[in-house]
């Protein structure tokens, strides 16, 4: 009896050390899931929000100057001048919005109809943050799963152990069948040992 | 020869055999009850895991998508205010016949300048394509459709109702664990006080206590 409590301790000692280890892999996976969140919700922030859009006049004062400076093209006197007018006035507002936004004007991510590859600038951004994209909260929980199921058998283990004691009891109190008890209470422990080694060896 | 008779004549009380039999059987409940406890806290923490990740992938979708829907309405927008000045500048100059030729020409190089600017507003505020190059992760925040976000809504619901009901279940089984241990300290003082009435008061008491754990322990499945 007293060896199976020594042996159920151990077991649901082990056990207890898992299940806190899973309970600690599911708590960093949702604390990994909110970095990664605030980091990728900030990013998006960043280039629709202070990028884009300035990026978006910037071209349009482009397409414009150039649609003006095609028509001068095709016109001439008076209205000719004015459509050049029209036309400086949009490159000099261009040259001014490529101060702070110079990334409009980087062929990189000028795509071949004449637009802009936003996707292609967001991932770019992202470029510098490679920790923040190496973050994998569904692998750690998935470890953390892992280990409360190896622990939830752990503690299945301990039923064997739990029965060995019941023998052990038993035997004390029917003497006469105290062989047969202690058999099979030997029995129940060599089981739980068994399947506490397996369970350890397949994890 | 009855059992008590036999156990007499092998030297042990029905007292004794009656506190060993409770002893062990308290041994055995004692592990399905904690087998049982780990596995409702394991279903129950998983659950729980899995809502609160999915709530937080749920509001950075919200947000993500609200950030590009935003964009996309405001440069729509603001190319469409283009074109429809253009538009009113052209109707505008047949009424002033001495700048009507100036006006006409910039609100036609004006209007086609919109045109094209309204595809621009298109091609910038449609969600990125995967050969950007953007990292799986944001891909999928930007490209959650109206369906996506509310399967995921209705999944955390389910899974938050899912971490409640096992939670409940364990704590019904802590309670039945703490009945047990009642249950075993009273067979601890039964071994301790021996026959009398003393000792089979605590002897029957720790018995009904067990039977109630067990009962309790049970319920937790109908949770």
């Amino acid at each position: 009896m007293a060896t199976a409590a020594l042996l159920a301790a151990l077991i649901g000692g082990r056990a207890a050390l898992l299940s806190s280890s899973a309970s600690d892999l599911w708590g960093k996976a949702v604390r990994e899931q909110v970095k990664k969140a605030a980091a990728t919700v900030e990013q998006i922030r960043y280039i629709y929000v202070d990028r884009a859009p300035l990026i978006f006049r910037t071209l349009g004062a482009e397409i414009r100057s150039d649609e003006f400076r095609s028509a001068a093209g095709r016109a001439s006197g008076l209205v000719r001048s004015h459509l050049l007018v029209e036309a400086e006035a949009n490159d000099a507002l261009r040259e001014s919005l490529l101060g702070a936004v110079e990334e409009a004007g980087d062929e990189r991510y000028r795509t071949p109809t004449g637009g802009f590859d936003v996707g292609l600038l967001l991932a770019d951004s992202f470029a510098s943050y490679q920790d923040l994209l190496a973050i994998d909260p569904g692998a750690t929980q998935l470890r953390g799963d892992r280990l409360s199921r190896q622990a939830g058998l752990e503690v299945a283990a301990t039923i064997p152990v739990a029965l060995a004691f019941l023998f052990g009891a038993l035997a004390h109190g029917y003497p006469r069948r105290r062989r047969g008890l202690l058999v099979a209470g030997t029995g129940a422990m060599a089981i739980a040992v068994l399947a506490a080694v397996a369970i350890e060896a397949t994890a | 020869m009855d059992a008590d008779s036999v156990g007499e004549v092998e030297g042990r009380s029905p007292f004794d055999r009656r506190l060993a039999v409770l002893l062990g059987i308290a041994a055995v409940v004692a592990s399905l009850l904690a087998t049982a406890q780990v596995g409702f806290d394991r279903q129950a923490g998983q659950a729980s895991s899995r809502a609160t990740r999915l709530a937080t992938r749920l509001f950075e979708g919200l947000t993500g998508t609200g950030l590009l829907t935003s964009f996309q309405f405001g440069s729509l927008l603001q190319a469409n205010e283009g074109a429809l000045a253009s538009s009113a500048r052209q109707v505008a100059s047949f009424d002033h016949p001495d700048v009507a030729e100036v006006e006409l020409a910039i609100g036609k190089a004006s209007e086609t300048a919109s045109l094209r600017a309204l595809k621009l507003a298109g091609e910038m505020g449609s969600a990125p394509a995967a050969s950007t190059g953007l990292d799986p992760h944001t891909l999928s925040v930007l490209t959650r459709t109206t369906r996506q976000l509310q399967a995921d809504v209705a999944e955390q619901g389910a899974l938050v109702d899912r971490a409640q009901r096992f939670s409940a279940r364990s704590d019904r089984v802590v309670f039945a664990l703490s009945l047990l241990a009642i249950s075993g300290v009273l067979l601890g003082l039964a071994a301790v006080m021996k026959e009398g009435q003393p000792g089979r008061v605590s002897l029957w008491s720790a018995a009904a206590i067990l039977v109630l754990s067990v009962l309790v322990g049970g319920s937790a499945f109908l949770v």
